[in-house]
């Protein structure tokens, strides 16, 4: 243990603790704050990923019960999915003739920084359910604030809503506050404003009645803002709220990734 | 004299290192695990049974570590922590007469009311959207009362871990002779 001979060791304390607060406001700590965080990065990272890895199976170990039920809709949800792809591959190469043809840029021609999530952290410390994502990149990296944020899937799952030097603070799709420019993908390409909706699913709001929401239509973002390219998947609608006495109605969104078990990242620089 | 610096080194790699494990390990448990607080259970611990000299280092160490990788304001942290430490010490002089298992389980109940509220408070002065007054969060109270109940469990685990080791510290009971 640390014991200073002397007649005052609690000044000494003090004065530690006084200049800790002032070498920060100055920012002559920053150099030694920026060398002890890019340290802690690489063990950081890996004692999240371990406690990623137990959460994963404490999460799977409950829902063992749901878990046929599960199989058979995903058994599904696969053929289906299978048609789709089918379909979609069709689509996708006429796509590329036509661009080549039009000599276009490609649709995804955007830059994109990987990341390892570092910790997760209560919204605010009022105990809220939703958590951010602190990762491993930060300005320095070329991020900027409402950039978005992909998983391995390409499933956008939020955006950075602060930053540091080395590391970002990332509120998830999830999480209230953590509005997005989306659209649904249906006859009208409705759209709105994504926003969480405690820290579980993500709602879409204020759509006018006349819109036609359908059960597990697609919601991409829109693009407009600039900040997120469009034609990113948010997830689909599981839920439509359509009251005939109110004026909008409102859609349940799922992600299609878990947003619990984030480890790696990337962040879309447009 | 090498052997003092073995020490403090040794004391500041233990202290970074809880407060990783508490940032980066312990965030990504699931729900109730969660919300162990291993950083406040090692000082109350620390101020127990080694003294306010040790608490208060270990909790600047704890504090600057979490400041460094929040995104929380500067400070937050180390200013709770280290209130904390001074609130139990005064707890632990001025109230508590000796070191039994109860001593321990209502310092470190005091304790973690005291960093919560702390906690909370200090934020919520720097949060620009009063509406999240926490007394109304019924999340906050959760919390609290998940944490209090994780740092009993862990108080009574320590305190019979160190009573088997050491004969220095009281009974629960005081036993008639």
């Amino acid at each position: 243990m640390i014991k200073v001979k002397g007649k005052k060791p609690f000044l000494i304390f003090v004065v530690v603790f006084g200049l800790l607060f002032f070498l920060h406001l100055i920012q002559v700590l920053r150099p030694l704050e920026n060398f002890l965080l890019y340290l802690i990065k690489p063990v950081s990272s890996k004692l999240y990923s371990l406690g990623n890895s137990f959460d994963q199976s404490y999460t799977d170990s409950r829902d063992k019960t749901d878990l046929n039920v599960k199989i058979a809709d995903l058994t599904s949800e696969v053929a289906r999915l299978t048609v789709d792809k089918a379909a979609w591959q069709e689509v996708t190469e006429e796509n590329q003739k036509l661009r080549r043809q039009l000599n276009f840029l490609s649709a995804n021609n955007f830059k994109a920084v990987t990341a390892n999530v570092l910790a997760k952290e209560a919204a605010a410390e009022t105990g809220e359910q939703s958590q951010d994502l602190i990762i491993d990149k930060g300005a320095r990296d070329g991020l900027r604030l409402g950039l978005g944020v992909i998983s391995e899937e390409g499933v956008i799952v939020g955006k950075i809503m602060d930053l540091k030097e080395t590391s970002a603070r990332i509120c998830l799709t999830t999480s209230p506050d953590c509005k997005l420019p989306a659209a649904i993908q249906n006859q009208n390409k409705t759209q709105g404003l994504t926003d969480g909706d405690l820290g579980l699913t993500i709602k879409m709001s204020y759509i006018p009645q006349l819109e036609k929401i359908a059960y597990s239509d697609i919601v991409v973002t829109s693009g407009l803002g600039g900040n997120i390219p469009r034609g990113l998947v948010i997830g689909k609608v599981v839920q439509v709220k359509n009251e005939s006495n109110e004026v909008w109605q409102e859609a349940t969104i799922e992600s299609l990734v878990n947003l619990n078990n984030l480890t790696v990242v990337a962040v879309i620089i447009p | 004299m090498l052997i003092k610096l073995g020490k403090i080194i040794v004391f500041i790699f233990l202290a970074s290192s809880l407060a990783l494990i508490q940032f980066s390990l312990i965030s990504a448990w699931p729900g109730i695990f969660r919300q162990i607080n291993l950083g406040l259970i090692s000082l109350i611990f620390t101020l127990f049974f080694f003294g306010q000299r040790s608490a208060l280092w270990l909790a600047l160490i704890l504090g600057f570590w979490l400041d460094l990788i929040s995104f929380k304001f500067f400070g937050l942290y180390l200013i709770s922590l280290v209130a904390t430490v001074l609130g139990a010490q005064w707890i632990l002089k001025d109230w508590l007469t000796n070191r039994s298992l109860y001593s321990f389980l209502l310092l470190i109940l005091m304790a973690t009311l005291a960093y919560n509220f702390l906690v909370v408070i200090l934020f919520s002065i720097f949060l620009t959207d009063r509406s999240l007054f926490f007394l109304a969060q019924k999340n906050f109270w959760l919390t609290l009362g998940y944490q209090s109940a994780w740092s009993l469990l862990a108080a009574a685990l320590l305190f019979n871990l160190v009573a088997s080791l050491t004969k220095k510290l009281q009974p629960v009971f005081l036993e008639r002779k």
